[in-house]
């Protein structure tokens, strides 16, 4: 662990050097980390914020046991990381529509920073979410790179007074394209967030692609325990619901393809 | 210095394994998932994730949850179904060194022996595993909703039928949740099996406070990690004294530590499961500290410490 400091109240920015897992990691993948120390089983994915040749950044929320060991960890602490593992934003088919909306909300944001980086020298829109304006996250990382931010908090502490989702509707009126020209939506956030994006984006006929987070066990597409409903099929799946693995299928999938 | 491989070689009914380290069903996939993160070519063997003869969707979502030093899962043997395993899946396991079991589960009698028929005599395949202790389906067994696992005479007539029908080595895996596991795994022998793994998980639950519910939407899951290895070592140590076929020891075991203690109270070889998913590398990891463990121990054959932790009298039984 290279460094190890809290960037907003219960949010750590945690930076481990790995000269393995950036070169190869792609926005919307994640790494499974292992906890050091007896306070829970089970290792806990992080998506990128930022990836380099010799070193990682991920945010960590300090919401139980496990992120709150992370948390207090020193400099210089050795970690396990597995990674990148997952399928990450389509950032080819984001870049050539009419343009791009990052939606992020709470500690759904790195991914979308991620991206932002990734697509580089595109700019677009950044619409981040959070309960008050303490917890904000990484608008200076957007605006640093051109893109256009707005702000929305649940209690009106910044910015729009409400949800995320008003700016996306506001900002999808405001790119009328269709087809080849329509706008690309990235989002990640609460499930409730992520299911409105997905709505919006169909009623107005932009491209929409959504960061999931399921519990979690292995990372790597044995356990099956990260399993989401879907609508699409494939011809010889089983009968019955059909299902897709966050881990291994996702954690980005096409909005229309997720059963909200 | 490690020991030579010949010292860790043991022989699991009529299969010889090249080391006592297996992976446990359904936490290796079908093993071609773990294939850019672990040499599989060093693993004493490999179980199938289990099939069934219709493929299955699995369970809904939440399918696991977390425990203290251990987990909660509820998947319902979400698998592919026989056919599409063995024209999509037994190709890969036919290429790897390992010996190779592929779990099998029916939901009556009639459908193991379905299964078995359609893998006896097919390259890949060096074993059955009998599944019959999942906790996360419905069973039709014996006219009733009862796991085979938990009744003598229905462990015994899966053997009994399956063994009639295949010449493949035959390993019944048992569950904890059972009053005599001596009875359950007596009758597995008499009706022909060449070995017994013991334990698949336990059925357990969460409750969540907001909702007031059960975490899982499968309402219990089965639980796993090492909280129920104290439980695992205690079936095995009682299992081996009571039958004279080799037990394979399952549960919770995260390193050779761990493994040892399995092996101490007579089981033939080990499975690896949970411990995957907090490290890929798990099972290797198990085997070469078994490896150093010999070399430091001065102990010439694994097989040596067989049983060791066994009273004088279990010992000996077998030449009883």
């Amino acid at each position: 662990m290279l460094g190890n400091r809290v960037v907003a109240p219960e949010h750590n920015l945690l930076t481990v050097a790995t000269r393995e897992i950036g070169p190869r990691a792609q926005a919307g993948q994640f790494v499974q980390i292992r906890v050091p120390g007896d306070a829970v089983f089970l290792p806990r994915p992080f998506s990128f914020l930022a990836a380099g040749d010799d070193r990682c950044a991920f945010l960590s929320r300090a919401v139980g046991p496990g992120t709150r060991t992370l948390a207090g960890l020193a400099q210089g602490t050795e970690l396990e990381l597995l990674g990148p593992l997952g399928r990450g934003f389509d950032l080819a088919a984001a870049g050539a529509g009419g343009g791009v909306i990052l939606v992020g909300g709470g500690v759904g944001v790195p991914p979308l920073v991620h991206a932002a980086a990734e697509l580089a020298p595109l700019t677009g829109t950044a619409l981040i979410g959070a309960a008050r304006g303490g917890l904000l996250l990484c608008e200076e990382e957007f605006a640093a790179r051109g893109w256009r931010v707005r702000v929305a908090t649940d209690d009106g502490s910044r910015g729009h007074h409400g949800l995320v989702t008003a700016l996306l509707e506001q900002a999808l009126a405001a790119a009328p394209g269709r087809g080849a020209q329509a706008a690309t939506v990235l989002a990640c956030g609460p499930h409730a967030m992520l299911h409105r994006c997905a709505e919006l984006a169909a009623s107005t006929g932009a491209a929409c692609q959504v960061a999931l987070e399921e519990p979690m066990a292995c990372g790597f597409g044995v356990c099956l325990g990260c399993a989401i409903r879907v609508h699409s099929r494939n011809p010889d799946d089983p009968p019955g619901p059909a299902y897709a693995l966050v881990c291994r299928d996702g954690p980005v999938f096409p909005a229309e393809q997720v059963l909200w | 210095m490690v020991a030579p491989e010949s010292s860790l070689a043991v022989d699991l009914g009529p299969l010889r394994l090249a080391n006592p380290v297996l992976v446990a069903s359904g936490t290796f996939g079908y093993a071609s998932e773990l294939a850019g993160l672990v040499d599989l070519a060093r693993l004493g063997g490999i179980v199938t994730k289990t099939v069934t003869v219709k493929p299955r969707p699995g369970n809904p979502p939440p399918r696991i949850v977390e425990t203290p030093a251990g987990m909660l899962n509820a998947i319902g043997l979400q698998n592919v179904g026989i056919e599409r395993f063995v024209t999509e899946k037994l190709p890969y396991l036919a290429e790897l060194d390992p010996v190779v079991l592929v779990s099998i589960m029916g939901y009556t009698t009639g459908e193991f022996v379905t299964l078995a028929e359609r893998l006896d005599g097919l390259p890949g395949v060096d074993g059955l595993e009998l599944n019959l202790s999942c906790p996360n389906v419905a069973y039709r067994a014996g006219g009733g909703a009862k796991m085979f696992a938990h009744d003598p005479d229905l462990t015994a007539a899966v053997v009994r039928e399956v063994r009639a029908v295949t010449g493949l080595p035959v390993i019944a895996k048992l569950g904890p949740d059972v009053a005599d596991i001596a009875a359950i795994g007596q009758a597995a022998e008499a009706a022909g099996a060449d070995g017994l793994a013991v334990m698949n998980t336990i059925p357990g639950m969460v409750i969540d406070l907001e909702r007031r519910r059960p975490v899982l939407a499968n309402v219990t899951g089965g639980l796993s990690g090492p909280a129920i290895r104290p439980l695992a070592v205690r079936l095995t140590y009682q299992l081996v004294s009571a039958v004279n076929i080799p037990v394979v020891g399952i549960g919770g075991i995260m390193d050779h530590r761990d493994a040892l203690q399995f092996l101490l109270a007579g089981a033939c070889a080990v499975q690896v499961g949970t411990a995957t998913f907090t490290n890929p590398r798990a099972a290797l990891d198990v085997l070469e500290g078994l490896e150093r463990y010999l070399d430091e121990a001065g102990v010439e054959r694994l097989g040596d410490l067989i049983g060791a932790a066994q009273p004088p009298a279990a010992k000996e039984q077998p030449d009883e």
